[in-house]
């Protein structure tokens, strides 16, 4: 049984960044941010390991598409435990669209008879949380989304439980080949093995293009702002004691002190 | 022929409430194409009464066996063979987001969810980055598919007088995904009757530091303590806590939000407060852009300063 999983590299520390300079960098070529596994492609990519874990027959395969600098991301999935790497070569603007990412992650799929796809739910820079339902669309196989646990598995079928708003949580059974879709949080992912990752070469990354001449990107990203405030946001001033003085003046304002 | 507008109401519970946000949007989108609109429902039982509730008229009421994945597809396809789109909406839950890819999908479209604004004729702003930037985002294909996230769209009075109310029967389709249990973890919570609640995230790290917010928590009479869902997932506290889209939604009369950056799906659960109190030490942080009131600090020195101030 082969898995693909799809990792895409995002900034790390992407919550403590200056949104100015995630703006600047976001849609170069070159960033000078470090990059680091999307969040929920490594918990993806844990499950998976979780799986060969039990049955090592599994193969895993992971698949990035981006620039050149995602290597490094790739070899720690290789440092993890991944048997084999691909990264497609392309410009940021056809990392960030899922229409291109589905194309090149379906091409790969089937070329290597896979016959399951693993995804985050969503990637931490666009938030689109789509790519992975995209793929298992134009591979006319089924997929769910807001996965949580694996139960049962065959070479048939996959059991999981996945998490919906509001606290609705279900079980359901998805015939192979299928793409799930998983949540964040779910396991801990372990530490990438250095000798491993040492040891990744050109026989387990393997680097191509998906250039097709016909291809037009489906969206195009273009201002980049500060999002726009809903409530005043006062910022207040002075020492933290002031602060927290001020903080108990407001709750006996609103009478809950 | 000419393209339109379709809108997908999918919803069980607010049905009429999604059906408006979403003809509010179609009719926003409306201004800068000029394609007429069709509102999808799903077995509708009374569909003159619920025209008559949304005050809208062009609807398309489809009949299927289940709501499952399968049929409401079949549905969804059965449509669309016949209506050539320019852009199809739904909202923005997970079900959604999984027909909306699907259809995207098959009929070659491009998609754009969580949409806030309409900025421009085919250009739409959304949140990236754990909504610590807004991106505009132009769809540069012929049909496009949209998930619609904000929900304060101009109410325009309606452009169709015109009343085409249709019906279509859809045959059961096996599908290949077989939901086998829906279970509801919604218990009752502390948080559903607090005055305030303090809410703590990740820039709380250990079981010692979140100790802070209950040490503060019961010097505050009312007070119950919430938090986002990385502090539930690493098993710092429990589930009926978690505040957001995939927990509790919330509204005491003051909102006070520890070490918690402002994603999407926390602010959901707690948009509607009153008041909101933000301390973070990031100036930058998303969630003082949605707070009455930020203080740049420490959260774990800030909660030992309040704790003193509130002894004295
Ligand atoms: C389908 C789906 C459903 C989801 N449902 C929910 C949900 O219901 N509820 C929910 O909360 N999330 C939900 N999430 C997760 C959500 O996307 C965010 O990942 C999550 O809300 C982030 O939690 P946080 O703000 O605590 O952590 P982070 O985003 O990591 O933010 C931590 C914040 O703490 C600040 N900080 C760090 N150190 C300190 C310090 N010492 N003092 C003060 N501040 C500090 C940082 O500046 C940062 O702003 C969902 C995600 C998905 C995809
Ligand atoms: N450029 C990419 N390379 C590899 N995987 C990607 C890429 N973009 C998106 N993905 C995968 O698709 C998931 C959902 O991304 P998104 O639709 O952008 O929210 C991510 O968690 C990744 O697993």
């Amino acid at each position: 049984m082969k898995i693909l999983v799809t990792i895409k590299p995002v900034f790390e520390e992407i919550q403590m960044t200056d949104p100015d300079i995630l703006k600047k960098n976001f849609l170069k070529n070159n960033p000078d941010l470090n990059l680091k596994i999307n969040r929920f492609d490594d918990h993806a990519l844990e499950e998976a390991l979780k799986l060969k874990g039990k049955n090592t027959a599994i193969e895993i395969y992971t698949i990035s598409v981006g620039a050149a600098d995602s290597l490094e991301i790739l070899k720690k999935t290789i440092g993890k435990g991944a048997d084999k790497a691909f990264l497609i070569e392309t410009e940021t603007k056809n990392a960030n669209d899922p229409d291109f990412v589905s194309d090149a992650v379906k091409d790969v799929f089937m070329e290597n008879n896979c016959d399951l796809l693993f995804c985050g739910m969503m990637s931490e820079d666009m938030m689109n949380g789509v790519t992975g339902l995209l793929t298992a669309s134009k591979l006319s196989i089924p997929s769910l989304s807001g996965i949580t646990f694996i139960e049962d598995i065959s070479s048939e079928k996959i059991i999981v439980k996945r998490e919906l708003e509001g606290g609705t949580e279900q079980k359901a059974e998805l015939s192979l080949p299928c793409a799930l879709n998983f949540q964040a949080g779910i396991n801990k992912p372990g530490y990438p093995n250095v000798m491993r990752m040492l040891k990744a070469d050109e026989r387990s990354i393997i680097v191509k293009s998906h250039e097709k001449p016909d291809f037009k990107n489906s969206i195009k990203i273009k201002d980049l702002k500060l999002p726009s405030k809903t409530r005043k946001g006062e910022i207040l001033e002075g020492s933290i004691e002031d602060k927290a003085k001020a903080f108990v003046e407001i709750l006996k304002q609103k009478k809950i002190l | 022929m000419d393209k339109k507008i379709i809108l997908v109401c999918d919803s069980h519970a607010n049905k009429t409430d999604q059906a408006k946000k979403l003809i509010n949007f179609g009719q926003n989108l409306y201004s800068y194409l000029k394609n007429e609109i069709i509102l999808v429902v799903f077995n509708e039982k009374n569909i003159e009464n619920f025209s008559r509730k949304i005050n809208f008229g062009n609807i398309l009421n489809i009949k299927t066996k289940t709501h499952e994945f399968g049929d409401i597809i079949s549905g969804l396809e059965t449509v669309i063979e016949k209506t050539d789109f320019s852009y199809l909406c739904f909202d923005s839950s997970i079900k959604s987001l999984e027909q909306a890819s699907y259809l995207a999908g098959k009929f070659n479209a491009s998609i754009i969810t969580n949409v806030l604004k309409i900025e421009d004729k085919n250009q739409f702003s959304r949140m990236i980055f754990n909504s610590k930037l807004e991106a505009g985002i132009k769809n540069l294909k012929e049909k496009c598919v949209l998930t619609i996230a904000g929900s304060s769209f101009d109410e325009n009075d309606s452009i169709f007088s015109k009343n085409s109310i249709e019906e279509i029967e859809i045959p059961h389709e096996n599908s290949d995904i077989k939901i086998i249990e829906t279970m509801s973890r919604s218990e009752s919570s502390s948080l559903d009757n607090a005055k305030i609640i303090l809410s703590v995230g990740r820039g709380l790290n250990s079981s010692e530091e979140i100790e802070k917010v209950f040490e503060v928590s019961k010097l505050i009479p009312g007070s119950s303590v919430g938090c986002s869902r990385p502090i539930v997932d690493k098993g710092l506290l429990e589930y009926q806590r978690q505040v957001g889209i995939t927990g509790r939604s919330v509204s005491p009369k003051i909102y006070s939000a520890f070490g918690i950056s402002g994603s999407t799906q926390h602010l959901f659960g707690m948009k509607d407060c009153e008041f909101i109190i933000s301390v973070n030490n990031d100036p930058h942080a998303s969630i003082f852009g949605h707070s009455d009131v930020c203080i740049v600090e420490d959260a774990v020195l800030f909660l030992e300063a309040l704790k003193n101030e509130l002894e004295n």
